[in-house]
């Protein structure tokens, strides 16, 4: 990445606890007393690969609503740009690995993006095409 | 063999020398949705009498003296969870909002350790999840676990029928505070479909147990599955809905 402050950024590490649940989790979670706080909308896409680690990359658009639950009003909080997230499962048995397959491949996507302050997008890095380009045309040397 | 024909009464053949020879979880080759007709039965005693575990070992003849093979234990807990107070001790309960209940229920049945149910009593709300749930429980420190109950026995396996009897123990104690037992019947999902078979069988269940003089009896209370939400097609949350249900008596057959 390019950008103020680029090298600094470092890979959090947090615990993750998932669950599958009912439909009437909603229900249940007002049932015992929490109460909406606010909503947002996340609109972009999701890829999930295996490459040293289990990756989900997401490039989505955070958006507010004026009123509950209206997505066709949604606007967007930082025009322009998009949050892109890479995340890896970890457990103590290979936490060692998934850092350093998560360092890669941040290093891999590096090219591609650029930091930008909300309120004032960089816009496209001008070597953004050209490493796309670059990136997606290598024979079988750099293949995910 | 005895194959049951939905509709009508049928006598049931608890004597006959068939030995069907099944796995010890049959509901694990159903189709995940589908499990068998379960009714939950809780022991009463009679006024006065405080429980003891001679009643379970004389239950468990009963069930062999029938034809009964026994074929494991199982185990299913129930976890009382209180709310956090802001002292946060979940001490003084008196000064919780209107929209906090006063407990809910975790329920880990013995047949999907997998899975974990919750259930908001007050709401007729039954949760069905991940096992993992219950540390989401713990990581959102809303709620605590005060008391965890375990419902543990042997299993028998008796023609089309499945007995787990049991006695209800607090973790780590070896304190008797309930007897009850679950009454499987494989053939059936129907709720309504199967009601007669399974009085049937409890007809023939309290007639031998009778035998024995007893102080006190086994009962069925229904539970209101439709206030929850279930349908007449049996299945594990129907299962949870026993169980908060039996419990129910059973705090109450202590306290009386």
């Amino acid at each position: 990445m390019r950008g103020a402050g680029a090298e600094q950024i470092s890979i959090l590490v947090r615990t993750i606890v998932e669950s599958k649940a009912s439909s009437n989790v909603l229900r249940y979670f007002y049932g015992i007393g929490y109460k909406l706080d606010h909503e947002i909308l996340k609109v972009g896409f999701a890829f999930r690969f295996q490459r040293g680690a289990q990756f989900t990359v997401t490039v989505t658009s955070a958006n507010k609503m004026p009123k509950l639950h209206a997505t066709d009003e949604a606007v967007q909080v930082t025009p322009g740009i998009q949050l892109v997230e890479i995340t890896a499962p970890a457990a103590a048995n290979n936490y060692n690995d998934v850092v350093s397959a998560v360092t890669s491949f941040c290093e891999y996507l590096a090219p591609l993006l650029h930091l930008s302050k909300p309120g004032n997008s960089t816009g496209i890095v001008p070597t953004a095409g050209a490493a796309a380009a670059s990136l997606m045309s290598s024979g079988g040397a750099k293949t995910l | 063999s005895h194959i049951a024909q939905p509709g009508g009464p049928h006598p049931v053949k608890t004597r006959e020398s068939r030995h069907r020879r099944r796995p010890s979880s049959p509901a694990l080759h159903r189709p995940a949705a589908m499990a068998p007709a379960k009714w939950l039965m809780h022991w009463h005693p009679n006024p006065g009498v405080t429980l003891n575990t001679q009643i379970l070992s004389e239950a468990c003849g009963c069930a062999e003296s029938l034809g009964g093979t026994k074929d494991g234990r199982w185990k299913t807990s129930i976890i009382f969870y209180r709310p956090m107070t802001r002292d946060g001790a979940g001490g003084a309960q008196q000064n919780l909002p209107p929209d906090v209940p006063r407990e809910l229920l975790g329920v880990a049945l013995h047949e999907r350790p997998g899975l974990y149910f919750s259930i908001l009593r007050n709401q007729r709300l039954v949760l069905q999840a991940d096992a993992a749930f219950s540390q989401v429980m713990e990581k959102l420190q809303s709620f605590k676990a005060r008391v965890n109950l375990n419902f543990e026995g042997f299993q028998y396996q008796l023609g089309d029928f499945c007995l787990r009897i049991g006695k209800c123990v607090p973790n780590n104690t070896e304190t008797l505070r309930g007897i009850m037992m679950e009454v499987e019947y494989y053939p059936l999902s129907s709720i309504e479909k199967s009601r007669a078979i399974m009085v049937d069988f409890f007809d023939i269940w309290q007639e031998t147990l009778a035998k024995k003089s007893l102080p006190g009896r086994f009962i069925h209370v229904e539970s209101n599955f439709a206030e929850y939400g279930l349908s007449d097609h049996y299945s594990f949350q129907h299962t949870a809905v026993q169980y908060a249900t039996c419990l129910q008596q059973l705090m109450a057959a202590v306290r009386a």
